[in-house]
Protein backbone atom coordinates (compact mmCIF):
# COMPACT_ATOMS: atom_id res chain seq x y z
CA UNK A 1 0.00 0.00 0.00
CA UNK A 2 1.06 3.33 -1.22
CA UNK A 3 1.95 6.18 1.74
CA UNK A 4 -0.03 9.42 1.08
CA UNK A 5 0.90 12.95 2.04
CA UNK A 6 -0.91 14.34 4.84
CA UNK A 7 -2.93 16.89 2.08
CA UNK A 8 -3.53 16.55 -1.83
CA UNK A 9 -2.22 18.93 -3.74
CA UNK A 10 -4.54 17.74 -7.11
CA UNK A 11 -7.62 20.08 -7.78
CA UNK A 12 -9.49 16.90 -9.17
CA UNK A 13 -10.02 14.49 -6.44
CA UNK A 14 -13.78 14.39 -7.21
CA UNK A 15 -13.30 12.91 -10.54
CA UNK A 16 -10.89 10.99 -8.70
CA UNK A 17 -13.83 9.76 -6.71
CA UNK A 18 -16.05 9.57 -9.62
CA UNK A 19 -14.08 7.25 -11.37
CA UNK A 20 -13.34 4.95 -8.11
CA UNK A 21 -16.11 4.25 -8.15
CA UNK A 22 -17.20 3.82 -11.62
CA UNK A 23 -19.64 6.46 -12.01
CA UNK A 24 -17.16 8.70 -14.17
CA UNK A 25 -18.77 9.83 -17.75
CA UNK A 26 -17.02 8.04 -20.46
CA UNK A 27 -15.51 11.19 -21.76
CA UNK A 28 -14.26 12.15 -17.85
CA UNK A 29 -12.99 9.12 -17.49
CA UNK A 30 -10.73 9.26 -19.77
CA UNK A 31 -9.79 12.61 -19.12
CA UNK A 32 -8.83 11.09 -16.02
CA UNK A 33 -6.97 8.57 -17.29
CA UNK A 34 -4.94 10.90 -19.15
CA UNK A 35 -4.77 12.95 -16.32
CA UNK A 36 -3.58 10.67 -13.85
CA UNK A 37 -0.61 9.28 -16.62
CA UNK A 38 0.89 12.98 -15.19
CA UNK A 39 -0.24 13.10 -12.00
CA UNK A 40 1.61 10.77 -9.79
CA UNK A 41 -0.88 12.11 -6.66
CA UNK A 42 -3.65 10.77 -7.87
CA UNK A 43 -2.25 7.59 -9.12
CA UNK A 44 -1.28 7.00 -5.57
CA UNK A 45 -4.66 7.57 -4.16
CA UNK A 46 -6.46 5.90 -5.93
CA UNK A 47 -4.12 2.62 -5.54
CA UNK A 48 -4.61 3.36 -2.06
CA UNK A 49 -8.42 3.91 -2.37
CA UNK A 50 -8.68 0.94 -4.00
CA UNK A 51 -7.04 -0.82 -0.96
CA UNK A 52 -9.58 0.55 1.30
CA UNK A 53 -12.38 -0.20 -0.36
CA UNK A 54 -11.72 -3.68 -0.34
CA UNK A 55 -10.95 -3.83 3.20
CA UNK A 56 -14.06 -2.24 3.68
CA UNK A 57 -15.85 -4.76 1.38
CA UNK A 58 -14.32 -7.25 2.83
CA UNK A 59 -15.83 -6.40 6.49
CA UNK A 60 -18.97 -5.94 4.92
CA UNK A 61 -19.11 -9.15 3.49
CA UNK A 62 -17.95 -11.16 6.30
CA UNK A 63 -20.08 -8.86 8.88
CA UNK A 64 -23.13 -9.05 7.38
CA UNK A 65 -22.73 -12.48 5.76
CA UNK A 66 -23.08 -13.69 9.31
CA UNK A 67 -26.30 -11.97 9.97
CA UNK A 68 -29.40 -12.47 9.39
CA UNK A 69 -31.93 -9.61 8.29
CA UNK A 70 -34.20 -7.78 11.10
CA UNK A 71 -37.30 -9.54 9.01
CA UNK A 72 -39.62 -6.69 10.03
CA UNK A 73 -42.39 -7.05 7.42
CA UNK A 74 -44.57 -9.23 9.76
CA UNK A 75 -44.89 -7.18 12.13
CA UNK A 76 -45.67 -4.25 10.54
CA UNK A 77 -48.68 -5.85 8.52
CA UNK A 78 -50.85 -7.78 11.60
CA UNK A 79 -53.82 -5.78 10.44
CA UNK A 80 -53.18 -7.18 7.11
CA UNK A 81 -52.82 -10.54 8.01
CA UNK A 82 -55.41 -10.58 10.37
CA UNK A 83 -57.31 -8.88 7.75
CA UNK A 84 -56.30 -11.61 5.06
CA UNK A 85 -56.77 -14.83 7.28
CA UNK A 86 -60.72 -13.59 7.74
CA UNK A 87 -60.93 -13.22 3.94
CA UNK A 88 -59.60 -16.46 3.25
CA UNK A 89 -61.94 -18.54 5.76
CA UNK A 90 -60.41 -22.44 5.32
CA UNK A 91 -62.67 -24.83 4.37
CA UNK A 92 -63.85 -26.98 7.67
CA UNK A 93 -61.68 -29.98 6.65
CA UNK A 94 -58.96 -27.78 6.32
CA UNK A 95 -59.41 -26.62 9.65
CA UNK A 96 -59.60 -30.26 11.03
CA UNK A 97 -56.83 -30.79 9.41
CA UNK A 98 -54.83 -27.82 10.77
CA UNK A 99 -56.22 -28.63 14.33
CA UNK A 100 -55.24 -32.11 14.13
CA UNK A 101 -51.74 -31.25 12.23
CA UNK A 102 -51.60 -29.01 15.13
CA UNK A 103 -52.42 -30.27 18.03
CA UNK A 104 -51.09 -32.76 20.56
CA UNK A 105 -51.47 -36.91 20.46
CA UNK A 106 -53.37 -36.96 23.53
CA UNK A 107 -55.73 -34.01 21.92
CA UNK A 108 -56.15 -35.99 19.01
CA UNK A 109 -57.44 -38.84 20.61
CA UNK A 110 -59.55 -37.58 22.81
CA UNK A 111 -61.01 -35.25 20.11
CA UNK A 112 -61.62 -38.63 17.99
CA UNK A 113 -63.25 -40.47 20.48
CA UNK A 114 -65.54 -37.53 21.75
CA UNK A 115 -66.53 -37.67 18.05
CA UNK A 116 -66.76 -41.60 17.47
CA UNK A 117 -69.10 -41.18 20.63
CA UNK A 118 -71.45 -38.40 19.24
CA UNK A 119 -71.71 -40.06 15.82
CA UNK A 120 -72.59 -43.73 17.58
CA UNK A 121 -75.06 -41.53 20.23
CA UNK A 122 -76.80 -39.97 16.82
CA UNK A 123 -76.87 -43.63 15.30
CA UNK A 124 -78.70 -44.82 18.65
CA UNK A 125 -81.06 -42.08 18.48
CA UNK A 126 -82.17 -42.56 15.00
CA UNK A 127 -82.61 -46.03 15.07
CA UNK A 128 -84.70 -46.16 18.34
CA UNK A 129 -86.91 -43.53 16.78
CA UNK A 130 -87.44 -45.30 13.24
CA UNK A 131 -88.74 -48.39 15.72
CA UNK A 132 -91.02 -47.00 17.55
CA UNK A 133 -94.74 -45.84 16.56
CA UNK A 134 -95.49 -42.57 15.80
CA UNK A 135 -98.92 -42.79 17.96
CA UNK A 136 -98.74 -43.79 20.95
CA UNK A 137 -101.22 -41.55 22.44
CA UNK A 138 -103.88 -42.29 20.47
CA UNK A 139 -103.60 -45.71 21.19
CA UNK A 140 -103.90 -45.36 24.90
CA UNK A 141 -106.41 -43.05 24.15
CA UNK A 142 -108.69 -45.31 22.43
CA UNK A 143 -110.42 -47.66 25.20
CA UNK A 144 -113.47 -50.00 24.34
CA UNK A 145 -116.22 -48.89 26.16
CA UNK A 146 -118.11 -51.45 29.22
CA UNK A 147 -119.98 -54.32 27.41
CA UNK A 148 -123.76 -54.59 28.23
CA UNK A 149 -123.83 -57.02 30.71
CA UNK A 150 -121.58 -54.50 32.91
CA UNK A 151 -124.17 -51.42 32.14
CA UNK A 152 -126.82 -53.28 33.04
CA UNK A 153 -125.14 -55.03 36.60
CA UNK A 154 -124.53 -50.70 36.75
CA UNK A 155 -128.21 -49.95 36.55
CA UNK A 156 -129.31 -52.20 38.84
CA UNK A 157 -126.90 -51.36 41.47
CA UNK A 158 -127.52 -47.80 41.22
CA UNK A 159 -131.24 -48.61 41.52
CA UNK A 160 -131.56 -50.58 44.72
CA UNK A 161 -129.07 -47.51 46.01
CA UNK A 162 -131.73 -45.19 45.61
CA UNK A 163 -134.82 -47.30 46.56
CA UNK A 164 -132.31 -48.16 50.06
CA UNK A 165 -132.03 -44.57 50.32
CA UNK A 166 -135.57 -43.22 49.91
CA UNK A 167 -136.75 -45.76 52.46
CA UNK A 168 -133.96 -44.76 55.51
CA UNK A 169 -135.32 -40.89 54.05
CA UNK A 170 -138.74 -42.21 55.18
CA UNK A 171 -137.78 -43.73 58.17
CA UNK A 172 -135.73 -40.34 59.52
CA UNK A 173 -138.93 -38.54 58.75
CA UNK A 174 -141.05 -40.42 60.86
CA UNK A 175 -138.87 -40.48 64.12
CA UNK A 176 -137.70 -36.92 63.75
CA UNK A 177 -141.09 -35.21 65.59
CA UNK A 178 -140.16 -37.54 68.71
CA UNK A 179 -137.05 -35.99 68.96
CA UNK A 180 -137.69 -31.82 68.57
CA UNK A 181 -137.79 -31.26 72.26
CA UNK A 182 -134.04 -32.09 72.41
CA UNK A 183 -131.50 -29.24 71.27
CA UNK A 184 -130.07 -29.74 68.26
CA UNK A 185 -126.21 -30.38 68.20
CA UNK A 186 -124.67 -27.33 66.87
CA UNK A 187 -121.40 -27.43 65.60
CA UNK A 188 -119.00 -24.74 66.59
CA UNK A 189 -117.99 -22.44 63.19
CA UNK A 190 -114.56 -22.71 63.76
CA UNK A 191 -114.04 -19.33 62.40
CA UNK A 192 -115.78 -17.31 64.89
CA UNK A 193 -113.33 -15.47 67.75
CA UNK A 194 -113.69 -14.06 70.93
CA UNK A 195 -113.20 -10.64 69.08
CA UNK A 196 -116.64 -11.16 67.39
CA UNK A 197 -118.37 -11.63 70.88
CA UNK A 198 -120.87 -8.20 70.94
CA UNK A 199 -120.79 -8.23 67.07
CA UNK A 200 -124.81 -7.73 66.62
CA UNK A 201 -124.54 -7.54 63.13
CA UNK A 202 -122.25 -10.24 62.48
CA UNK A 203 -124.67 -12.49 64.89
CA UNK A 204 -127.59 -11.89 62.80
CA UNK A 205 -125.82 -12.46 59.82
CA UNK A 206 -124.86 -15.73 61.45
CA UNK A 207 -128.39 -16.86 62.68
CA UNK A 208 -129.48 -15.93 59.16
CA UNK A 209 -127.29 -18.68 58.02
CA UNK A 210 -128.16 -20.77 60.42
CA UNK A 211 -131.63 -20.49 59.49
CA UNK A 212 -131.60 -21.34 56.15
CA UNK A 213 -128.95 -23.86 56.28
CA UNK A 214 -131.33 -25.30 58.98
CA UNK A 215 -135.03 -24.36 58.20
CA UNK A 216 -136.56 -26.13 60.99
CA UNK A 217 -134.41 -24.48 64.26
CA UNK A 218 -136.82 -23.22 66.61
CA UNK A 219 -136.82 -19.40 67.97
CA UNK A 220 -135.80 -21.26 70.93
CA UNK A 221 -133.43 -23.32 69.68
CA UNK A 222 -131.69 -20.37 68.03
CA UNK A 223 -131.21 -18.26 71.36
CA UNK A 224 -129.80 -21.05 72.89
CA UNK A 225 -127.18 -21.87 70.37
CA UNK A 226 -126.22 -17.94 70.06
CA UNK A 227 -125.99 -17.78 73.81
CA UNK A 228 -123.39 -21.08 73.38
CA UNK A 229 -120.83 -19.27 70.93
CA UNK A 230 -121.33 -16.26 72.70
CA UNK A 231 -122.51 -14.38 70.27
CA UNK A 232 -125.10 -12.61 72.61
CA UNK A 233 -123.42 -10.61 75.44
CA UNK A 234 -124.20 -11.83 78.51
CA UNK A 235 -122.11 -8.30 80.07
CA UNK A 236 -123.02 -4.90 78.96
CA UNK A 237 -119.60 -3.59 77.44
CA UNK A 238 -120.68 -0.09 79.62
CA UNK A 239 -120.24 -2.54 83.09
CA UNK A 240 -116.80 -3.07 82.50
CA UNK A 241 -114.60 -0.88 84.50
CA UNK A 242 -112.31 1.76 82.72
CA UNK A 243 -108.44 1.76 82.67
CA UNK A 244 -108.58 5.17 84.12
CA UNK A 245 -111.09 4.03 87.35
CA UNK A 246 -108.75 1.30 87.83
CA UNK A 247 -105.86 3.38 87.89
CA UNK A 248 -107.56 6.13 89.77
CA UNK A 249 -107.93 3.44 92.53
CA UNK A 250 -104.36 1.91 92.33
CA UNK A 251 -102.84 5.15 93.33
CA UNK B 1 -45.58 -9.74 -18.34
CA UNK B 2 -45.64 -8.94 -14.60
CA UNK B 3 -45.57 -5.41 -13.74
CA UNK B 4 -43.50 -4.06 -10.61
CA UNK B 5 -44.91 -2.23 -8.44
CA UNK B 6 -42.88 1.09 -7.35
CA UNK B 7 -42.11 2.19 -3.26
CA UNK B 8 -44.20 5.12 -4.75
CA UNK B 9 -47.30 3.45 -5.60
CA UNK B 10 -47.06 1.13 -2.58
CA UNK B 11 -46.86 3.76 -0.39
CA UNK B 12 -50.16 5.63 -2.38
CA UNK B 13 -51.75 2.17 -1.62
CA UNK B 14 -50.56 2.18 2.23
CA UNK B 15 -52.20 5.51 2.63
CA UNK B 16 -55.48 4.22 0.61
CA UNK B 17 -55.94 1.32 3.89
CA UNK B 18 -53.73 -1.64 1.99
CA UNK B 19 -52.00 -2.74 5.38
CA UNK B 20 -50.12 -5.41 2.85
CA UNK B 21 -48.52 -2.55 0.75
CA UNK B 22 -46.31 -1.16 3.89
CA UNK B 23 -45.16 -4.46 5.01
CA UNK B 24 -44.25 -4.69 1.31
CA UNK B 25 -41.78 -1.74 1.61
CA UNK B 26 -40.44 -3.14 4.13
CA UNK B 27 -39.58 -6.41 2.91
CA UNK B 28 -37.87 -4.47 0.08
CA UNK B 29 -35.99 -2.17 2.17
CA UNK B 30 -35.22 -3.67 5.52
CA UNK B 31 -31.84 -5.59 4.70
CA UNK B 32 -29.98 -2.49 3.05
CA UNK B 33 -31.47 0.08 5.93
CA UNK B 34 -30.20 -3.14 8.43
CA UNK B 35 -26.75 -3.19 6.47
CA UNK B 36 -26.63 1.18 6.43
CA UNK B 37 -27.63 1.07 10.05
CA UNK B 38 -25.01 -1.67 11.06
CA UNK B 39 -21.95 0.20 9.26
CA UNK B 40 -23.15 3.49 11.07
CA UNK B 41 -23.42 1.66 14.53
CA UNK B 42 -20.89 -1.14 14.69
CA UNK B 43 -23.36 -3.47 16.58
CA UNK B 44 -25.84 -6.06 15.69
CA UNK B 45 -28.34 -5.61 18.08
CA UNK B 46 -28.09 -1.97 17.93
CA UNK B 47 -28.25 -1.94 14.19
CA UNK B 48 -31.55 -4.00 14.70
CA UNK B 49 -33.01 -1.51 16.82
CA UNK B 50 -32.48 1.16 14.70
CA UNK B 51 -33.78 -0.52 11.91
CA UNK B 52 -37.14 -1.13 13.75
CA UNK B 53 -37.31 2.05 14.80
CA UNK B 54 -36.43 3.47 11.34
CA UNK B 55 -39.82 1.58 9.68
CA UNK B 56 -42.02 2.31 12.73
CA UNK B 57 -41.36 6.22 12.18
CA UNK B 58 -41.71 5.84 8.63
CA UNK B 59 -44.89 4.01 9.19
CA UNK B 60 -46.08 6.56 11.66
CA UNK B 61 -45.35 9.85 9.30
CA UNK B 62 -46.20 8.12 6.36
CA UNK B 63 -48.89 10.88 5.74
CA UNK B 64 -46.37 12.86 5.84
CA UNK B 65 -44.68 11.99 2.94
CA UNK B 66 -45.18 13.94 -0.08
CA UNK B 67 -43.50 12.23 -2.86
CA UNK B 68 -41.07 15.09 -3.75
CA UNK B 69 -38.52 12.64 -3.09
CA UNK B 70 -37.92 8.80 -3.30
CA UNK B 71 -39.11 6.48 -0.12
CA UNK B 72 -35.73 5.42 -0.47
CA UNK B 73 -34.25 8.44 0.18
CA UNK B 74 -37.08 9.27 2.68
CA UNK B 75 -35.97 5.56 4.17
CA UNK B 76 -32.32 6.38 4.26
CA UNK B 77 -32.65 9.33 5.58
CA UNK B 78 -34.70 8.51 8.93
CA UNK B 79 -32.48 5.64 9.05
CA UNK B 80 -29.37 7.63 9.14
CA UNK B 81 -31.10 10.56 11.80
CA UNK B 82 -31.89 7.27 13.75
CA UNK B 83 -28.10 6.20 13.54
CA UNK B 84 -27.02 9.77 14.78
CA UNK B 85 -29.50 9.80 17.59
CA UNK B 86 -28.65 6.70 19.08
CA UNK B 87 -24.95 7.98 18.68
CA UNK B 88 -25.25 10.70 20.49
CA UNK B 89 -27.48 9.13 23.55
CA UNK B 90 -24.59 6.11 23.65
CA UNK B 91 -21.92 8.75 23.75
CA UNK B 92 -23.91 10.05 26.55
CA UNK B 93 -24.11 7.28 28.38
CA UNK B 94 -20.28 7.06 27.77
CA UNK B 95 -20.85 3.54 25.70
CA UNK B 96 -19.34 2.40 22.20
CA UNK B 97 -18.64 -0.66 20.68
CA UNK B 98 -15.47 -0.94 21.54
CA UNK B 99 -16.38 -1.14 25.30
CA UNK B 100 -18.47 -3.94 24.39
CA UNK B 101 -15.59 -5.79 22.96
CA UNK B 102 -13.33 -5.03 26.08
CA UNK B 103 -16.28 -6.28 28.19
CA UNK B 104 -16.03 -9.59 26.06
CA UNK B 105 -19.40 -9.44 24.37
CA UNK B 106 -20.35 -10.08 20.70
CA UNK B 107 -20.23 -7.34 18.26
CA UNK B 108 -22.01 -8.69 15.45
CA UNK B 109 -19.00 -10.24 13.85
CA UNK B 110 -18.14 -14.30 12.98
CA UNK B 111 -15.62 -15.28 10.79
CA UNK B 112 -16.19 -17.47 7.97
CA UNK B 113 -16.25 -21.10 9.05
CA UNK B 114 -14.34 -22.73 6.54
CA UNK B 115 -11.01 -20.90 7.70
CA UNK B 116 -8.23 -22.22 9.90
CA UNK B 117 -8.30 -20.95 13.80
CA UNK B 118 -5.02 -18.90 12.36
CA UNK B 119 -6.61 -17.40 9.16
CA UNK B 120 -10.04 -16.93 11.46
CA UNK B 121 -7.74 -15.01 14.03
CA UNK B 122 -6.15 -12.80 11.47
CA UNK B 123 -9.36 -11.87 9.21
CA UNK B 124 -11.15 -10.56 12.64
CA UNK B 125 -8.39 -8.97 13.64
CA UNK B 126 -8.06 -7.10 9.94
CA UNK B 127 -11.88 -6.79 9.81
CA UNK B 128 -11.84 -5.32 13.60
CA UNK B 129 -9.22 -2.87 12.26
CA UNK B 130 -11.19 -1.73 9.59
CA UNK B 131 -14.54 -1.49 11.75
CA UNK B 132 -12.32 0.65 14.25
CA UNK B 133 -11.45 3.18 11.45
CA UNK B 134 -15.05 3.30 10.09
CA UNK B 135 -16.15 3.80 13.30
CA UNK B 136 -13.73 6.63 14.34
CA UNK B 137 -15.07 8.60 11.10
CA UNK B 138 -17.34 11.74 12.00
CA UNK B 139 -20.87 11.29 11.50
CA UNK B 140 -21.20 12.69 8.55
CA UNK B 141 -18.23 11.35 6.77
CA UNK B 142 -19.31 7.72 8.05
CA UNK B 143 -22.91 7.46 6.55
CA UNK B 144 -21.29 9.06 2.70
CA UNK B 145 -18.86 5.72 3.69
CA UNK B 146 -21.29 3.54 4.91
CA UNK B 147 -24.38 4.45 2.37
CA UNK B 148 -21.57 3.78 -0.77
CA UNK B 149 -20.41 0.57 0.50
CA UNK B 150 -22.52 -1.11 2.52
CA UNK B 151 -25.93 0.14 0.09
CA UNK B 152 -23.88 0.56 -3.35
CA UNK B 153 -25.99 3.72 -3.37
CA UNK B 154 -24.97 6.16 -6.13
CA UNK B 155 -23.57 9.88 -5.93
CA UNK B 156 -27.25 10.95 -6.74
CA UNK B 157 -28.88 8.68 -4.41
CA UNK B 158 -27.09 9.75 -1.44
CA UNK B 159 -27.20 13.30 -2.07
CA UNK B 160 -31.13 13.14 -2.55
CA UNK B 161 -30.90 10.92 1.03
CA UNK B 162 -29.24 13.08 2.79
CA UNK B 163 -30.02 16.25 0.91
CA UNK B 164 -26.60 17.64 0.04
CA UNK B 165 -24.91 18.64 -3.60
CA UNK B 166 -23.73 16.15 -5.41
CA UNK B 167 -20.12 17.70 -5.20
CA UNK B 168 -20.49 17.87 -1.11
CA UNK B 169 -21.10 14.03 -1.18
CA UNK B 170 -18.06 13.62 -3.78
CA UNK B 171 -15.46 15.66 -1.66
CA UNK B 172 -17.14 13.78 1.99
CA UNK B 173 -16.15 10.24 0.45
CA UNK B 174 -13.06 11.32 -1.38
CA UNK B 175 -12.15 12.93 2.87
CA UNK B 176 -13.84 9.95 4.70
CA UNK B 177 -11.55 7.69 2.05
CA UNK B 178 -8.05 9.50 2.71
CA UNK B 179 -9.25 9.62 6.43
CA UNK B 180 -9.69 5.79 6.53
CA UNK B 181 -6.49 5.34 4.48
CA UNK B 182 -4.42 7.04 6.74
CA UNK B 183 -6.01 5.64 9.88
CA UNK B 184 -5.16 1.89 8.54
CA UNK B 185 -2.13 2.77 7.49
CA UNK B 186 -0.91 3.57 11.36
CA UNK B 187 -2.20 0.69 12.47
CA UNK B 188 -0.82 -1.44 10.11
CA UNK B 189 2.59 0.54 10.69
CA UNK B 190 2.16 -0.10 14.47
CA UNK B 191 1.56 -4.00 13.99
Amino acid sequence: MKELSETNHCERAQDLVAYLYGEASEPQARSFEHHMAHCSACAAELEAFGHVRASVGAWRAEALGSLTSPALAGAFAPAAQSASAAARKPSALAALREFFALSPLWLRGATAFAALTLCALAVFAAVKLLEEPRFVIVEKVVKQGPTQAEVDAMVKTRVQEQLAARSQREEEASVQPQQAAAPAPVRKPALITASMTGNSGVASRRANVQRRSRPSVSAQESEQIARDLQLIPTRDDDDLPRLIDLMDEAN
Amino acid sequence: METVTSDEQMVERALAGDADAFGEIVRRWERRIFALAFGMLGREEEARDATQETFLSAFRNLRGFRGEAKVSSWLHRIAINQCITRQRRAKVRGETALEDEAEGRETGYLAPAHLSPARTAESRQRTEIVRRAVEALPAELRQVVVMKEFEELTFQEIAEALDLPLSTVKSRLYTALRQLQMRLQKVASEV
